[in-house]
């Protein structure tokens, strides 16, 4: 368990430094690190064949990625801004461009120019459903869904596919899945920004049928995220444990789905 | 002579780049193809993949090779215009509503994103890690600079110096790695895509100033935008630095904050226009081009260097 921590520990603290810039950190907060998505990779490249120096370049480097996607999404698109807000909103879209060009030029480091085609097409298509998701009036709900589950998991499939291993896809997509519905329901519960609110657009019908199918595919989700989790073979006792539980504590606020697990003794 | 003229035996070449920009904004989704059509459709000179053929013929010149190069670079300008329009807030981009104005910021966050990784998936048709190190450091220098071009907003105690890094990063750093790679994609030596490299940094440093003074010489019908733009959103450029030798000027121009209204500034301009400082940073750009100039002798003699030449010599003189 101390293992899987310490690792964490130190690959937040490259990543860190790599993203930190002394103007960036006046104006805005520390980006945000997708905990998740980094134990993922984490666990993934445990079963990779590498020296371990490759292994962590690989893993900061797709999260350089991830990092870059999600403060791009925290440009607002508001008309009126005060000044301070206008020039966070500024160096928030640089930020965003900056961590992108540090991706590559950490894989052009390396000589790896065939991750650096994978990365793209994986960033590629994530942002092509991001606009599909945006722009949700043109399309069905299991449409909407399946952008959100592109948008969730693309980074993972393509690197997957890079190294050759399958065996994780599921996993990953149910996983990532199921977090991400969990944080936005969540979300649209509490009135808070979520991409949930496009729905909205739709009629009454839609989104109570959305409310049901959002839940019945949470309790799948996270169903079959921890089955996989516990038979998928090559991922340490340490980082399993650690994975569950941040799993558990993302759905333990949430109608019993967490209780009704424990019951079972999962 | 026109600037499009210049450069007309390549014509069937950039009608290729043209069709390969084309296919390349395409995606399945039609908001995503439209808001790319939009962009190119908007049209700009397409100077970068000019500079990159052009320095491609200085080696083993292969369009099939050297057009995703080409097209790459083209695509990073575009996707840095879109990113550039929801940093400054911008509606109109050559006479045209930016995507951010079109759609909103979250699309052109989107697009532009896409772009960059469409531009980055075409760059690894080239097997040449050297090329992609140049370019990535490239990418995280004008990023850098732009960053810093946000930090000295409004800074009227900045030197000259850092203007000319801020500008180097802006525009210049892109040019000189279009002339470069174009080079590199077609097998040159290292001493003459170096050179190239050269060529294009000071082509881009004089193309940067002349477009500073242009903010103030020009009008605003040529530029698309007010006279007097960067003043007005606290960008510090070389006219502005030269003007503010003169002491009355200095304590004038320091007033100007992100308060200041169009009509206010007014008077400044006039004062600016009068006080030497065009024509002393139009004298810095002719520094830029002379240096370019003096490398471009050091090239073999061909159609492209020639060309090379009239292109910087337009640039340099151009009036918007």
């Amino acid at each position: 368990m101390q293992d899987i921590y310490a690792k964490i520990a130190d690959i937040k603290e490259v990543l860190n430094d790599k993203l930190s810039h002394p103007y960036l950190l006046k104006h805005l907060s520390s980006p945000k690190i997708d905990e998740d998505k980094l134990i993922l990779f984490i666990a993934l490249f445990e079963n990779i064949p590498l020296q371990q120096a490759e292994k962590d370049n690989y893993i900061i480097t797709a999260m350089l990625v991830q990092t870059a996607l999600d403060t791009h999404e925290d440009v607002t698109t508001a008309d009126r801004l005060g000044r301070d807000q206008f020039v966070q909103r500024q160096l928030t879209v640089l930020a965003g461009d900056y961590f992108s060009g540090l991706y590559y030029a950490l894989l052009s480091d390396m000589k790896d120019i065939e991750m650096v085609r994978t990365l793209a097409t994986a960033i590629k298509e994530i942002n092509e459903h991001k606009i599909r998701l945006y722009d949700y009036s043109q399309q069905d709900f299991s449409r909407f869904i399946n952008s959100l589950m592109i948008i969730e998991t693309a980074l993972f499939q393509h690197i997957l596919k890079h190294f050759n291993m399958e065996p994780f896809t599921e996993l990953t997509e149910k996983y990532l899945s199921c977090k991400r519905l969990y944080m936005e329901k969540r979300r649209f519960e509490t009135d808070a920004p979520t991409v949930f609110h496009v729905l909205e657009k739709s009629s009454k019908n839609t989104i109570e049928l959305a409310g049901t199918f959002f839940k019945d595919m949470c309790n799948t989700y996270f169903e079959e995220a921890i089955s996989l989790l516990h038979s998928t073979l090559g991922i340490s006792p340490g980082t399993k444990a650690v994975l569950i539980s941040r799993l558990q504590s993302y759905g333990f606020k949430d109608a019993g789905l967490y209780n009704s697990y424990a019951e079972e003794g999962l | 002579m026109k600037f499009n003229l210049m450069y007309s035996f390549l014509n069937t070449d950039l009608d290729v780049i043209e069709r390969e920009l084309e296919s390349t904004v395409k995606s399945d989704y039609p908001l995503l193809s439209e808001a790319g059509l939009h962009l190119l459709q908007a049209g700009g000179k397409r100077i970068r993949p000019v500079f990159v053929l052009l320095s491609a013929m200085f080696g083993n010149y292969d369009i099939q090779r050297v057009k995703n190069v080409a097209v790459a670079l083209e695509l990073i300008h575009m996707a840095s215009l879109v990113h550039d329009d929801v940093i400054d807030d911008a509606e109109l981009r050559r006479g045209k509503p930016t995507i951010k104005a079109k759609w909103d910021n979250k699309i052109a966050m989107y697009t532009g994103d896409y772009l960059f990784a469409r531009s980055l998936e075409l760059m690894t048709e080239l097997d040449n890690t050297a090329a992609h190190r140049i370019l990535s450091k490239t990418i995280v220098e004008v990023c850098l600079g732009e960053i810093e071009q946000i930090k000295d907003k409004y800074v009227y105690s900045q030197s000259i110096r850092t203007y000319f890094k801020r500008i180097k990063r802006k525009t210049a750093l892109l040019i000189a790695v279009s002339c470069q790679l174009g080079a590199v994609s077609a097998g040159t030596s290292e001493e003459l895509h170096r050179k190239l490299f050269l060529f294009g940094y000071y082509v881009g440093m004089s193309f940067q100033i002349t477009d500073d003074l242009l903010d103030f010489t020009s009008t605003e019908k040529e530029l698309g935008k007010p006279v007097g733009s960067d003043l007005l959103q606290g960008n510090i450029t070389l006219p502005v630095l030269f003007a503010m030798k003169d002491q009355q000027l200095k304590e004038e121009l320091s007033a100007i904050s992100a308060d200041t209204t169009p009509e206010e500034i007014q008077p400044v301009i006039q004062k600016i226009l009068q006080s030497g400082a065009i024509e002393e940073s139009a004298k810095v750009s002719d520094h830029y081009l002379d240096k370019a100039f003096g490398i471009l002798e050091e090239l073999p003699r061909n159609k492209a260097r020639t060309t090379l030449y009239n292109i910087a010599k337009y640039i340099g003189k151009r009036k918007f």
